[in-house]
């Protein structure tokens, strides 16, 4: 946690989950037996260790939308110094994290307050322990008679006796301290045997270790109530179990008797210190675990496979959360909440984003530009947001690009479909390619636009930048692969006598496009219309690819017509294996193309598991020249964009 | 016909309705709810015999108008209503695990108790309790391909024997009590 958001964000989801844990428990409370109730407190400890968020998955998705836009409206108008304004709240660890800087806002400050409060509750609960050791040190040795009881009792039901045994005469019953070297603290009177029991048992189920784990995990959320409320109920199940424990071991008139003590308890003064652990707890406390013992023998029997598994349900619940997602904003959406929604939708494919830019162009909507846009130019797309929105279609539909070539406009989107070409990695993890939009096909339009565009990764999603200018390009037919006409990549390869030349043409997209079918009596028709809507998650599922080679003899230029294999291969890779293992291997006929002489080949390959979704970054190439096989390695020489 | 004898067969014919669906485009024609709804009305009538029972009488409520509200959503938008909340789903789940978890140990008791085998109904029970956790657990069923679908279909093929068993073992209590 290294602000204030990412604090609120983590405690809200550990909230969530505290509810979850109570209402479980209510409905449970006489079916299921004290040792699942104690146990169910072990997720919200897990829930506090592990960071919100955690692998895009949240506990209330609609919570974490009012956060994020919370603190985008508050932190537009603050300069903090520890909080970004436009970026999402993520929570990298479940502590504080402090970096050396000073604060610059109210939100700053906030953050250290309650860093501040971490350590000075910290330093209560370590304070108050040491005090009480220190009176502990101060106890003297129990009677002979009082030890001998306690060998008695823990020799009767094989439990050690602790090496510390001292009686206090301020206090007013028996209790456990200190988790390291555990010392059983006796009052002046009389004890009886069934109280000594329950504090052995204490220290043999280690009760006292998960003490101090409670109060480490208090003091990360000092501020929060319902945390404070649900550790109180913790500590008071941890007793209930321990009666429980007490009464298995016991028969018919001890239970009764052992119940009567806990009843003698209930005026006691609730004195509970960090890292003990008492049988007297505070009356209203004793009162519950009095009904937990009235329900001693009624709760159903047998059914621990069941507990364990409603246990497991609720785990993975509070622990995993849900991918649910906020909904992607309407395109005419503005303002705060449209923002957060935007940003919590941003791309995690290049499909997706690339499909997301496609959108915001062909709606001119500025939230959906906010979704893709890059870090530097996130303000600029943040006060666009911001404004409201204005219903100027017909001056946007006379001055569009696309209105220029006659496109279908059909509100809120001109009717396009978008495919990406030359898709080649820019060695930064990115990527660059030219964006096309193309109408439908039943549609009468004069051309097509595109875009040169680059796609960059930030963190866990991608961006888009548009290069250059949208430009439209008047032709009759829109056949962009293959062609020479579109954009793609030469390799080139040399040896043996030869010079090779291979063109390579990759068209990506994937489906966005409904389909209306209709039926008449002998025909039928379809149409196609953009989803205007985003699909940030989108996968290619749709390639083109168009291969052209020609191969000249090194020395005289002259063209050789030989068989030619070619496949996509890493650099570094065996071209050979890659000739005989890569799903996309063209062979190559004679004629096609623009180029004379040169051989070519064409495909088209559907699914949602391709595997080439960008330009290869070199070619294994193949020429069969007689009874020998030349193999070449060819690499990208020029890109034509 | 005692009315041990009516409550099986009502618990009985209340997993038929519950795991047979008929549908009409999306509506279910053996509704749940009616499931739940011959579950209560056993629940009364075994209460008397079997101690833990009742206790399973607001759970058998909340799981009926979780069903009802679920079939009604589909009888009027198209689509079910309790899967939106992700919290109260969760929650619901764990509730329908244990009262089915709980409802079979209390009917194996009383096959017990009648001179028959209670051991196949918690054999049934426990399955069915471990499949219902498993199918809740977030597994990236879609990615693992032919294993997810391998995985899924045996367990949807054990949980059909499953209630078939329960199902049967039910009829073949209830003669005892004829």
């Amino acid at each position: 946690m290294e602000n204030i958001w990412a604090f609120l964000m983590q405690t809200l989801t550990v909230s969530i989950a505290a509810a979850v844990l109570l209402i479980a428990k209510r409905l449970f409370l006489d079916k299921l037996s004290p040792r699942w109730q104690y146990g169910v407190w072990a997720i919200l400890a897990l829930r506090v260790l592990l960071p919100a968020g955690l692998l895009g998955r949240s506990l209330l998705p609609e919570g974490r939308m009012v956060l994020e836009t919370a603190k985008l409206t508050a932190e537009a108008k603050l300069s903090s110094t520890l909080t970004q304004p436009y970026t999402l709240t993520e929570v990298t660890a479940p502590v504080p994290l402090l970096r050396p800087v000073l604060p610059t806002s109210i939100t700053d400050w906030l953050f250290y307050l309650y860093v501040a409060g971490v350590i000075l509750t910290l330093l209560w609960f370590l304070l108050t322990y040491l005090a009480l050791r220190r009176k502990v040190a101060g106890g003297r040795a129990p009677a002979p008679e009082v030890t001998a009881q306690l060998e008695r009792v823990a020799g009767q039901y094989g439990l050690k006796v602790p090496r510390r045994v001292v009686v206090l005469a301020e206090t007013e019953s028996a209790f456990v301290c200190g988790p390291l070297s555990p010392v059983l603290v006796l009052p002046e009177r009389a004890v009886d045997d069934k109280v000594l029991l329950h504090e052995l048992l204490h220290l043999k189920y280690g009760d006292l270790w998960a003490g101090v784990g409670i109060c480490l995990l208090r003091c990360l959320h000092w501020c929060n109530p319902l945390l404070w409320y649900c550790w109180n109920r913790a500590q008071n199940d941890c007793e209930a179990l321990c009666d429980q424990r007490v009464l298995e071991r016991l028969e018919g008139e001890q239970r009764r008797e052992y119940g009567v003590i806990l009843l003698s308890m209930a005026d006691d003064r609730h004195a509970r210190a960090p890292g003990t652990t008492s049988m007297a707890n505070g009356g209203r406390n004793i009162k519950a675990r009095i009904g937990a013992i009235a329900r001693f023998k009624r709760y159903p029997k047998g059914v621990a496979l069941g507990a364990g598994c409603v246990a497991v349900m609720l785990a993975v619940t509070c622990l995993t959360g849900t991918g649910g997602a906020v909904a992607v904003p309407e395109y005419d959406q503005r303002g705060a909440f449209a923002l957060t929604a935007a940003l919590l939708n941003r791309p995690t494919t290049v499909a997706g984003a690339l499909d997301t830019y496609a959108k915001a162009v062909l709606c001119d909507s500025p939230v959906y530009f906010a979704m893709t846009a890059p870090e530097e130019e996130r303000t600029q797309a943040v006060q666009a947001v911001g404004k409201p929105f204005e219903n100027v279609e017909n001056d946007y539909l006379e001055g569009s690009i696309f209105g220029k070539l006659n496109f279908r406009w059909s509100r809120p989107a001109w009717q396009a479909e978008w495919s990406v070409m030359n898709l080649m990695a820019d060695g930064a993890g990115g990527y660059t390619g030219v964006l096309f939009f193309t109408p439908f096909s039943h549609d009468e339009t004069q051309g097509l636009v595109y875009q040169s565009v680059a796609i960059r990764p930030l963190g866990d999603y991608w961006t888009v930048e548009p290069v250059g200018e949208l430009t439209l390009q008047l032709r009759e037919d829109w056949w962009l692969c293959p062609s020479t006409d579109t954009p793609y990549a030469t390799y080139t390869a040399e040896g043996e006598g030869l010079y090779l030349e291979v063109d390579f043409q990759c068209r990506l997209w994937g489906d966005s496009t409904v389909w209306d079918t209709s039926y008449g009596s002998f025909s039928f028709s379809d149409s196609g219309y953009l989803d205007p809507k985003p699909l940030p998650h989108l996968s290619f599922t749709q390639l083109r690819t168009g291969v052209g080679a020609r191969l000249v003899s090194a020395e005289t230029g002259e063209a050789v017509s030989l068989p030619i294999t070619v496949a996509p291969m890493q650099p570094g890779e065996d071209p050979l294996q890659a000739l005989e293992e890569n799903f996309y291997t063209f062979t190559l006929n004679p004629g096609s193309l623009d180029e004379d002489p040169v051989q070519a080949s064409t495909g088209i390959t559907s699914g949602t598991n391709l595997t080439l979704t960008e330009m290869p970054a070199a070619l294994a190439v193949a020429v069969e020249d007689g009874d020998r096989t030349h193999i070449y390695v060819a690499l990208p020489e020029e890109v034509v964009p | 016909m005692s009315s041990t004898y009516r409550g099986l067969t009502k618990i009985a014919w209340g997993y038929v309705f519950l795991h047979l669906n008929f549908n009409l485009n999306t509506l279910n024609l053996l509704p749940n709810w009616v499931g739940y709804l011959l579950f209560f009305s056993a629940i009364i009538l075994l209460g008397d015999q079997l101690r833990d029972l009742p206790l399973l009488i607001p759970f058998c409520i909340l799981l009926g108008v979780r069903e009802l509200a679920d079939w009604l959503a589909v009888l009027a938008a198209g689509e079910t209503l309790i899967g939106q909340f992700f919290l109260l789903n969760a929650l619901l789940t764990c509730i329908g695990l244990y009262f089915h978890f709980q409802l079979l140990t209390d009917l194996a008791i009383l096959a017990d108790g009648a001179g028959e085998n209670g051991g196949g109904l918690r054999t049934c029970r426990n399955v069915d309790a471990v499949l219902r956790t498993l199918m809740c657990l977030p597994l990236p069923w879609e990615d693992w391909d032919t294993l997810g679908t391998l995985i899924l279909t045996g367990v949807l093929v054990v949980w059909l024997i499953v209630v078939f068993c329960i199902i049967w073992q039910l009829f073949k209590l209830r003669k005892r009590f004829a």
